[in-house]
């Protein structure tokens, strides 16, 4: 009853959230953009770019993380985790997707994409990969959907391009997860010393693969927690092992850059961005990855759960400082997101949030045990099948 | 049970985070004392030049039209200057100041005038050759600008010789932002 409770309270607080974010997305369209955002020539990758679009990239990663892991490398026991991942993947690249239309205005303009060759361009890259990600991410999904629904032909033809659908998809995901990075190789000048570097490729597609990896945990966490089933702890302990070498690979790529890129004196400078380089380097990595490294922490859920989260937080702080904060401009510019860019992207992330409980609980995509004899009805209908 | 669990678990974690930043600051203060070790063994027998010196106190002539004329011109539109003294200058800049959203405060107006008189100089020689003038004393500088000014195609009549010394004072006088 109170899981029940908790979870109205929470459904309540992302609708209005949603519906604020509606209401400026609608002014956006209305009025302009200049109505609702204060991105400017100075800074033009303001909130919606760092926030929105290279970080919804960053964790819609888990999807191809998870299938890489477990199609790929054979590791057959987190088969289990690959649908809630592919779901995740796919509402974040949707809402990618979004943001970006909001941001641009002008979504009917966005065929031109296809028909603008520009093969040397990193953007043109990214675009075409994570357009034609996106439709891997539809029909991976689509064969979970086909399945359940009993759409035999759909199942057959979707189960048949499934296997090379994950392949096509993990290899357009390291293409584009890694062209994110060379956007910001490409610009030098513009990017802050302590976060510019030629390994930018390497470092985003290492903390894309983080990024899947802390929300599919943090989603088996707090799934398993709000529909009462058995969390799969031995398996998140696992993939707190993966995230161990990662954030070791990670962390060499970033600390060796700053060295070699002679960006140390930046970093032992008093400013606000070493403040928050030392953020991003401390809290959001070497505690996790002292976390991680403690065997009881990995057979804790809460105790993976928070170290997640604090993963998931230097990720995104990363790219933040990389793309926004990081910006070299000239020292009268300045950039405060507004409201509206704040609105906007919460209200698309609430939206998200409430399709996949939706989702999750109309689709077999968790299939743990139940954690009682009796679980609330409705909660959990899949899982209470799945017992029987 | 429970609580000495999670004491041993925060001893790791403190302990192991101690650790860790240990070694990160421990490779950048090793990489300080290599570069430092570079840069004195790099350090040249003249320590710095007229143009380093100069280059301490700079005109800023670009960053002042950057920031205010720039936006909304371009650099081809200062060329129609040429030939104006600093009357038409100065017109010039209130009427820009008339149009909404110019943002050009009373208080910038000289250094505004200043750096356009002085950016026909720039047309030939650098920021950094123009800031040189700065370490010479008065009567030199006065000397110099007047022989400037009497070579062909110096974009300045002889008798604005006065109004490019006092352009040339404003801006070594203005406050550093």
């Amino acid at each position: 009853m109170e899981a029940r409770r908790s979870i109205f309270r929470w459904k309540s607080t992302l609708v209005a959230i949603a519906i604020i974010g509606g209401t400026f997305t609608l002014a956006r369209f209305a009025f302009g953009i200049g109505a609702i955002a204060n991105v400017n020539n100075a800074y033009p990758w303001g909130w919606w770019v760092g926030f929105g679009v290279l970080s919804f990239i960053a964790f819609g990663g888990c999807g191809f993380t998870l299938a890489l892991l477990v199609e790929i490398f054979g590791q057959h026991r987190y088969a289990p985790m690959v649908r809630p991942a592919i779901t995740m993947g796919l509402l974040l690249y949707l809402g990618y997707v979004v943001i970006l239309m909001i941001e641009l205005g002008r979504p009917w303009m966005g065929w031109i994409i296809f028909f603008s060759w520009q093969p040397t361009s990193a953007l043109f890259e990214v675009a075409w990969c994570a357009t034609l990600y996106t439709t891997v991410l539809i029909i991976e999904f689509g064969s979970v959907a086909a399945n359940h629904y009993r759409w035999r032909r759909s199942a057959r033809i979707l189960g048949m391009v499934y296997l090379p659908a994950v392949v096509v998809g993990v290899s357009l995901s390291h293409l584009h997860q890694s062209s994110l990075g060379t956007l910001l190789t490409i610009v030098p000048l513009k990017v802050d010393s302590r976060w510019w570097s030629e390994v930018l490729p390497a470092t985003f597609l290492t903390s894309s693969y983080m990024a899947g990896l802390s929300l599919v945990t943090i989603e088996h966490v707090l799934a398993t927690h709000y529909l009462r089933l058995k969390p799969r702890v031995d398996l998140l302990g696992g993939l707190a092992r993966f995230q161990i070498g990662l954030i070791v690979i990670f962390l060499t790529l970033r600390i060796g850059s700053l060295v070699y890129e002679g960006a140390t004196d930046a970093a032992l400078r008093f400013d606000w961005l070493s403040f928050l380089l030392w953020t991003e380097i401390i809290v959001g990595f070497l505690v996790p990855l002292a976390l991680f490294s403690i065997p009881d922490v990995r057979q804790n859920k809460w105790a993976l759960f928070a170290s997640s989260c604090l993963l998931a937080g230097g990720i995104l702080l990363t790219r933040l400082n990389t793309a926004v904060f990081g910006m070299r401009v000239k020292h009268w510019e300045s950039y405060q997101p507004a409201i509206g860019e704040y609105a906007t992207t919460f209200g698309v992330l609430a939206t998200l949030v409430l399709i996949y409980g939706f989702a999750v609980r109309r689709l077999p995509i968790h299939r743990e045990e139940p954690l009682d004899e009796d679980p609330a009805p409705g909660i959990a209908p899949h899982a209470a099948k799945a017992a029987v | 049970m429970a609580k000495s669990s999670n004491a041993r678990m925060g001893t790791f974690a403190v302990f192991g985070v101690a650790v860790l930043v240990n070694l990160v600051l421990s490779i950048f203060l090793l990489d300080q004392v290599r570069r430092t070790r570079q840069e004195v063994s790099d350090l040249s027998r003249e320590l710095a030049s007229k143009q380093d010196v100069a280059m301490l106190r700079p005109l800023r002539v670009n960053e002042i039209l950057e920031r205010r004329c720039t936006r909304c011109h371009t650099d081809q539109r200062f060329a129609k200057l040429t030939g104006m003294g600093r009357p038409e200058i100065l017109e010039t800049i209130q009427r820009m100041r008339e149009h909404p959203g110019s943002n050009i405060p009373s208080s910038e107006v000289r250094e505004i005038q200043a750096a356009l008189l002085v950016f026909r100089c720039i047309a030939c020689h650098g920021e950094g050759v123009l800031s040189q003038i700065v370490l010479m004393p008065p009567e030199d500088r006065v000397r110099f600008l007047r022989d400037k000014v009497r070579m062909p195609d110096s974009g300045f009549r002889t008798d604005q010789v006065g109004e490019l010394l006092r352009a040339f004072e404003t801006l070594v006088d203005r406050p550093k932002n």
